[in-house]
């Protein structure tokens, strides 16, 4: 009874401690998480950036944040490439990985929203 | 041995922290506090007009407006269709238990147990159809919606009346209540952040409409759609507006919103359709 009962506050030990490394993980600023890179661009280049853009609007989708313009962003950008305008290309690509970093961290930042009255 | 119980332990410590922390009542009770106190000066039922309830000059224009209801066209279809009966010979009535002149409306959303989802009255409507062979009508506008305007006019002054019992109904509208109070979108915005912590202030020219009551008066006849919509046409709207990419209408985001939203409004009677900007 007594190593339960030591467990069971180990384990609400460490769950509280959780959520407080959660809270100082929420404090940092959103943007510090995305990649900023190079917007010289060239076949190369843009296919990392959509690579990028494509798989960080996966993650955004899949947890439910998908912000309304990131697919169209990326969409352009592979319209802009397929022209070999690659100086636009990875501008707008750039904006769909950022678009994407930015609202998976949304998520990550709401997953306990609740209200302040 | 040792892991069995550690898993066990943190379990029950989830599952605890869970259940203290989905208390419905208690967040209802919250949430019509709120709004009470930020409106003093409006009673409880009034919330259940929307923007209306506080803007007075809207309020002139809704007024004259609803002296020509725009939705009663939409009534008129949808109770045709309520009598036509299907290819089979039955009718949605035969769906059922209530009878439509009692009205629906107040008996939804309920959580199936069984489905382990939310059911909206479209679904029940849309649900009644491809029961009887029929094909399903749009969700968002249309036949659907004017089925939905007959059933609910049917229930005007039939009080909000969400139950939620059991652990699944109670994650639903957990899950319903992050979804309101979540930012979202490129505008980084939640549900909340308009119509509760800024309710009554100004987005550019348009007054922002308090929360309370928000789902009593759907499906609605709105202005800027010059037809009828349902309530999850609404909110994708909302989430369009942030910039957030909308969810589908009855789909389980929406569903579960509309759950969490409609219990916030219980004890306020059904006034819809409605007519709005």
């Amino acid at each position: 009874m007594k190593r339960f009962s030591l467990l069971l506050l180990s384990a609400m030990v460490l769950t509280l401690g959780a959520c407080e490394t959660k809270k100082k993980e929420a404090d940092k600023p959103m943007v510090t998480k995305a990649k900023v890179g190079s917007v010289d661009c060239n076949k190369e280049t843009f296919d990392k950036y959509i690579g990028e853009a494509e798989a960080a609007l996966a993650k955004a989708r899949s947890v439910g944040h998908e912000w309304v313009n990131t697919a169209k962003e990326i969409d352009t950008a592979k319209e802009l490439a397929g022209q070999g305008r690659f100086d636009e290309a990875c501008k707008d690509a750039h904006a769909g990985l950022l678009q994407g970093v930015m609202a998976y961290r949304q998520y990550e930042d709401n997953k306990n929203a609740g209200p302040r009255f | 041995m040792k892991y069995l119980i550690l898993t066990w332990a943190l379990l029950l410590t989830s599952a605890v922290a869970f259940a203290a922390d989905v208390n419905p009542e208690q967040d209802r009770q919250a949430y019509q506090k709120h709004f009470t106190e930020a409106f003093k000066e409006v009673p409880l039922k009034e919330f259940t007009n929307g923007v209306y309830a506080i803007d007075p000059e809207g309020r002139a224009q809704w007024e004259a407006i609803e002296e020509f209801p725009p939705y009663e066209i939409a009534i008129e279809k949808g109770e045709t269709e309520w009598n036509t009966p299907f290819a089979n010979g039955k009718t949605y009535q035969s769906c059922f238990k209530w009878p439509v002149a009692e009205g629906l409306r107040q008996h939804y959303p309920y959580f199936d147990a069984e489905r382990k989802m939310v059911v909206t009255l479209e679904r029940a409507l849309n649900e009644c159809r491809e029961a009887n062979g029929e094909e399903a009508f749009g969700w968002k506008k249309g036949k659907l919606v004017d089925l939905s305007a007959y059933v609910s006019f049917q229930s005007r002054g039939k009080l909000i009346k969400v139950q939620i019992e059991g652990a699944d109904a109670k994650a639903a509208y957990a899950e319903g209540k992050q979804f309101y109070y979540a930012k979202r979108g490129q505008l980084n915005m939640s549900c909340a952040d308009c119509h509760i912590y800024n309710a009554g202030n100004n987005v550019r020219a348009d007054v922002l409409s308090p929360g309370l009551g928000h789902p009593s008066h759907f499906p609605v006849y709105r202005s800027k759609w010059d037809a009828m919509g349902s309530l999850h046409r609404r909110f994708g709207g909302c989430n369009n507006n942030i910039r957030a990419k909308p969810f589908k209408a009855q789909g389980k985001e929406y569903s579960n919103l509309e759950f969490f939203l409609t219990y916030m409004s219980n004890g306020l009677p059904y006034n819809g359709p409605g007519a709005r900007k």
